[in-house]
């Protein structure tokens, strides 16, 4: 196919370039940026007199060398670059290695075949999971979406934003080195006729597919023993993310004007974020209060939600979307024949074929996800009106978090219309070819009243445990407590910090190093953002919000002294 | 900074450069109710808001305006103080304007007919370089048949009055002398508005192809065609539809916006 064939040119040239130009350098644990010929000659002259002195003298040379390159590092970054921020590396803590082994269906892995197999499997275990297609019968089908050809304006918009520092994939061309290309018009209009021939002639050339993906373990588990504690995070081609990235513009544009996504759908989706979720939750269960209700909610989980999507369920909730068919073609095309290679620190893997899921980490599968999901939600909330009984149940989705929400005075009217609506929305996602991580599922009551009950749930009629409340439920990063205070979250966020305070100490003091306004700057953009998230829960008008902000208060004075 | 345990917080605070934490919490809350101005009509937050900030969205079962007046009185919440703050909201924001879609925008399309000139530095020798050509520019379209120049200004005065003056020159000579005052504008409003005064007669004469803006806000020139959400989104909508359909009309329509000092006199040149 022509496509195909000037796409593999375009890969062939960027492959040239990178043989021809790349060095290879060898980087030991023992290298050092700020090694020069004044430490060689210490070293030299040490071992050989083998003298005390010398080996003083050494060790001093070393320390001013140390000294002059992280005093010159540190004034470059903050002055030159005006980026003090970039400095919050140094200080943060030090993460150790994973050195745990790896054990897959009770079996540890010991060898890589072992090992890149565990992965594969558990990051494509939903291959061969049957789907209901016929569900998505029920939901309407969504206004048409104009697709006009690709303009070079948008690819100029997308590419402004990506960050320079990102990670190449396999053919090394780096953000940085497709900006120089693309500030040339001819080559941008090359581009642009690219992106156009892939969507007339439904096919995504397989140079683009060609995937890289690096394991990654995930941040605050304490064990790292299982496949499913890891992130596989996937590093594609730049040309064709540029081209990812304008399409999913596009998606999040016209599925929020042409309304296929859900309301109550709040993650991945522009303008709607955790903090919504959040002033949502709360509002709700303020307002249930004034009708002396108390409010039930249960969180659940879908268990590798990005791996498992289904492409045949995908490309059908595309065409209901109201997209043409050549766009949906294009996303079969996208989605068929993809293969990949895992990364595991130096160690690569032979390629693997992957038939489901769309990629962390490409620009598409946040779009794409909720556009999995917005049938989902519709059509749970469709059942629940045409039962007999009344079921007042909400429910919010953010990305693979969902939650339902109850309202009553009673707790077991409450326990039984959330046990009902976990039934319906459980047998929906089977139908959609996602599973439920019932052992993740957690239940929460918010109630003014000071000695209420906490019943537990029996979620055994979907085969998952018996959930009990705890006394606080963390949810998309915000510390709840059933009275809504929010005590436990301020205090864990104005903690949090304390001790990156206290190690910032060493990036500057009163003779060198960083300024005092640089200093107070790293605090305002790297730690009071953080410090104060989800602050527009707690603080309104007639709040009690005193200990928070006592709180709050103390962090402050520990980074301002 | 190096101060010592038992010194006061306040002082540290103001030293430090540091806003006290609960006045900027309450900045940075006054922000985030304000936001919910510029939301899409689909959000999940629309549907808890009163009914007439909700845009049409059907209100759930807890909104504000379904609790009787005692609910209401009774009431803490975030919400509560987002429905106060938007009532205070005049102006109109809609993000997803059929002019906004990706794919469709005017700097899609039509990207190589308008153009913008502003002087590269503020150095007088750039200066003066900059206004040679501008002349230049004014003085072409002066000469040939299918162009028109559109001179625009617009400021406010201390008395709150704001005008927006528009001049268009053809053949050297004054085509049409247009006006507008109005009350309670920022100075970038009334600029836009005088942009929007001289261009829209401009467009319409017959035999036009090519128009030569000249205004001293550049910013509010760039506004038409940007395509984003923005407080004076109901102000450039009209301008920039009007301007997408005098481009579509016919290929050769072109039209150059020109920065002019406002220093120019003072220079002299």
């Amino acid at each position: 196919m022509n496509l195909e064939a000037s796409v593999q040119q375009l890969a062939n040239v960027f492959e040239n370039a990178w043989n021809t130009h790349s060095k290879q350098k060898r980087i030991t644990k023992h290298s050092k940026e700020w090694w020069n010929q004044d430490c060689t000659d210490g070293l030299n002259k040490y071992r050989e007199s083998g003298d005390l002195k010398h080996w003083k003298e050494f060790k001093s040379a070393v320390r001013t060398v140390k000294r002059e390159f992280f005093d010159n590092k540190i004034h470059e970054i903050a002055l030159s670059n005006k980026r003090p921020w970039d400095l919050m590396n140094w200080v943060r803590k030090k993460s150790l290695p994973a050195i745990e082994s790896i054990s897959y269906e009770n079996r540890p892995c010991n060898t890589l075949p072992d090992l890149w197999n565990a992965l594969h499997k558990s990051y494509n275990s939903a291959e061969n999971r049957p789907v209901n297609t016929r569900l998505l019968n029920e939901l309407p089908q969504a206004d048409n979406v104009e697709w006009p050809p690709f303009s070079s304006q948008e690819f100029r918009d997308a590419i402004a934003k990506c960050s320079l520092s990102s990670t190449p994939g396999l053919d090394h061309v780096s953000w940085r080195h497709l900006k120089a290309v693309i500030s040339h018009n001819t080559c941008l209009e090359k581009l642009v006729h690219i992106a156009n021939a892939c969507i007339t002639l439904e096919y995504w050339p397989s140079h683009f597919k060609s995937a890289n993906s690096v394991v990654i373990p995930k941040p605050n588990k304490t064990s790292h023993n299982t496949p499913s504690s890891f992130w596989p995070i996937v590093l594609l081609n730049t040309t064709g993310k540029l081209i990812e990235k304008v399409v999913s513009n596009r998606l999040q544009f016209h599925m929020t004007a042409n309304g296929f996504l859900d309301p109550n759908q709040l993650g991945g989706i522009r303008q709607r974020s955790t903090t919504d979720t959040g002033v949502y939750l709360t509002y709700i269960i303020h307002a249930g209060w004034l009708r002396q209700c108390h409010t039930s909610v249960i969180a659940f989980d879908i268990a590798q939600f990005f791996p498992s999507l289904n492409h045949e369920f995908l490309s059908i909730c595309l065409k209901k979307a109201g997209l043409n068919t050549n766009v949906v073609g294009f996303f079969n095309s996208y989605h068929s024949n993809c293969f990949t290679t895992y990364t595991w620190n130096n160690f690569s893997s032979p390629t693997f074929n992957t038939n489901v899921g769309v990629g962390q980490g490409s620009a598409l599968s946040p779009i794409l996800s909720a556009i999995y999901l917005a049938p989902v939600i519709k059509i749970f909330k469709k059942r629940l009106k045409t039962l007999k009984e009344n079921i007042p149940t909400d429910i919010l989705s953010f990305v693979d978090d969902g939650l339902l929400i109850s309202q009553e005075k009673s707790y077991s009217l409450s326990s039984s219309f959330l046990l009902c609506s976990y039934n319906i929305i459980s047998k929906i996602l089977i139908d959609a070819g996602l599973v439920m991580e019932h052992s993740k599922t957690e239940l929460f009551y918010f109630t003014r009243a000071r000695h209420s009950p906490n019943p537990s749930i029996d979620l055994s009629s979907v085969r998952g445990p018996v959930i009990s409340p705890k006394l606080i439920w963390r949810y998309l990063g915000f510390y709840f407590d059933r009275r809504l205070n929010f005590n436990y979250h301020t205090h864990f966020y104005a903690t949090k910090y304390l001790s990156t305070l206290s190690t910032m100490k060493m990036l500057g003091n009163s003779s060198r190093g960083l300024l005092p306004i640089q200093k107070q700057l790293l605090y305002r953009t790297c730690i009071l953002p953080i410090a104060l998230y989800g602050f527009q829960l707690w603080f309104f008008k007639s709040a009690p919000i005193v200990k928070n902000i006592t709180e709050l208060k103390k962090m402050q004075r520990r980074a301002a002294l | 900074m190096g101060a010592f345990r038992t010194s006061p917080s306040e002082g540290i605070e103001a030293i430090a450069g540091l806003i006290p934490i609960a006045l900027h919490l309450r900045k940075l809350n006054g922000r985030h109710h304000l936001r919910y101005a510029s939301i899409p009509p689909s959000h999940a937050i629309n549907s808890l808001l009163d009914s007439q900030h909700a845009k049409n969205q059907t209100l759930h079962k807890t909104a504000t305006s379904k609790l009787t007046m005692k609910q209401q009185a009774n009431l803490k919440s975030p919400i509560k103080d987002v429905n106060e703050w938007l009532n205070s909201v005049r102006n109109y924001f809609n993000p997803l304007h059929p002019l906004f879609s990706p794919g469709s925008q005017i700097v899609d399309h039509f990207s190589s007919r308008i153009s913008f000139h502003s002087p590269s530095s503020s150095s007088d020798e750039d200066l003066y370089q900059y206004l040679q050509s501008l002349n230049l520019a004014f003085r072409s379209s002066q000469v040939n048949h299918n162009s028109a120049a559109v001179i625009t200004d617009g400021g406010v005065k201390k008395s709150h009055v704001a005008t927006a003056a528009a001049h268009i020159w053809a053949d050297n000579s004054v085509i049409k002398q247009l006006h507008v005052h109005s009350l309670n504008v920022t100075s970038i409003e009334a600029e836009l508005m005088a942009i929007h005064t001289g261009l829209i007669p401009a467009m319409e004469i017959d035999n036009i192809h090519d128009i030569t803006v000249i205004t001293d806000s550049i910013t509010a020139a760039r506004k038409i065609l940007e395509s984003k959400v923005d407080p004076l989104q109901n102000m450039f909508i009209p301008l920039a539809a009007a301007v997408k359909t005098f481009l579509s009309k016919d290929g050769r329509n072109k039209i150059h916006f020109w920065y002019c000092p406002s220093r120019a006199e003072l220079l002299g040149h």
